[in-house]
């Protein structure tokens, strides 16, 4: 998903999300402020209609789960940004990602190399959603 | 001051029918209410979804703009630049949302909407209602919209509908300027505003020179005086 398409999404889910507990943005503000999160009402209307320059952090994201009781890891997946802590935890369960990165950090490998390597493993990983489907 | 000639005139009793048909629908949905203020960005956030967003909105040499309406996308902007004015003059947030909600109640199947100078994806056209500063919207020689005139009339009748103020107003003597300023508070409205509706109500004259009266009769009494 594209930046936008991310930001648009997360947006949508927030304003969907604070509707359905009868609060207005101001209100929305506030329960943050409560969480120690410090945002503003210009902001979060920013936010609900994809008009951020860049994704919210993750402090401001965490926040937005706690008084929206809404799943952390969801609306982080949801913006498009990557949780440090779940990063550090795929790397431990899959030592080769650590190797990968280290190399990406060398920079032994470009951006093009990459992009074609994701895009195969996107075509492998839908063959084989197809091949089970089938069966 | 030249009104547009070809939009339909609403009398004042069909904008206050729909504005206390819109305090119905919200009663309906969130609980009736028995007390200022109406909660005017309730009824556009929760009961109408219209997104309320803050964004810069470029001025003109000649006019300032508080709000837009885009009714294609059911979204209300609210000019950031003029964030202090909104701190600044109480109730002008509340009279903003109201006015803005009047033109998507009263005027949204109009189709001469006006084009929102604000950015845009290519080949996107982007309609809707400007509202420039009143002031100065209305001292030029341009026809002034007659849309405008009825969203301010609604947003009147929305902000203030007679049954929660005849109720408010017992005890107080309007004439009095810290009743007046103890009412506006209570309804969140500009002084101004609160003024205009209670004329209208006949339950207050505002003389040419500014100076209250229970009625117009006490006024010319007062006059005759001198």
């Amino acid at each position: 998903m594209s930046p936008i398409l991310h930001l648009t999404a997360f947006g949508q889910r927030i304003k969907t999300l604070r509707r359905e507990r009868k609060w207005t943005q101001g209100q929305l503000a506030e329960a943050l402020a409560k969480q120690g999160v410090s945002t503003t009402v210009s902001y979060l209307s920013k936010i609900e209609n994809a008009h951020v320059e860049a994704v919210p952090s993750e402090d401001v994201i965490r926040g937005l789960a706690a008084v929206l009781l809404e799943s952390a890891d969801e609306l982080l997946e949801l913006a498009g940004r990557i949780d440090p802590r779940s990063l550090q935890a795929a790397i431990s369960e899959q030592p080769a990602a650590a190797g990968l990165l280290r190399r990406i950090q060398n920079g032994d490998v470009t951006s093009e190399q990459l992009r074609r390597w994701l895009r195969e493993t996107e075509r492998n990983v839908r063959g084989s959603d197809a091949d089970s489907a089938k069966r | 001051m030249q009104i547009q000639p070809n939009v339909s005139y609403l009398p004042d009793a069909v904008l206050e029918a729909r504005a206390s048909r819109l305090i119905g629908r919200y009663g309906q949905a969130y609980g009736a209410l028995s007390e200022f203020p109406v909660p005017v960005e309730r009824i556009a956030d929760l009961l109408l979804e219209l997104d309320l967003l803050w964004e810069p909105i470029p001025d003109t040499p000649e006019t300032w703009t508080l709000a837009y309406l885009d009714p294609a996308i059911r979204r209300i902007g609210l000019n950031e630049t003029h964030q202090a004015h909104f701190d600044t003059f109480f109730g002008t947030y509340e009279f903003t949302l109201a006015h803005e909600i009047g033109h998507f109640e009263l005027h949204v199947l109009d189709a001469e909407l006006a084009p929102l100078p604000l950015s845009a994806q290519p080949g996107e056209d982007r309609r809707g209602y400007l509202c420039r500063s009143q002031g100065r919207a209305a001292s030029t020689a341009q026809p002034y919209d007659r849309r405008e005139l009825q969203a301010n009339r609604f947003a009147s009748f929305l902000l203030l509908p007679e049954d929660l103020l005849r109720p408010a107003v017992r005890g107080l003597d309007l004439t009095r300027r810290p009743d007046l300023d103890k009412l506006r508070r209570l309804c969140r409205v500009s002084l101004e505003a609160l003024k205009i509706r209670l004329q209208g109500l006949g339950w207050l004259y505002v003389a040419p020179d500014g100076a209250l009266y229970h009625s117009e009769a006490e006024a010319q009494g007062q006059g005759r005086l001198f």
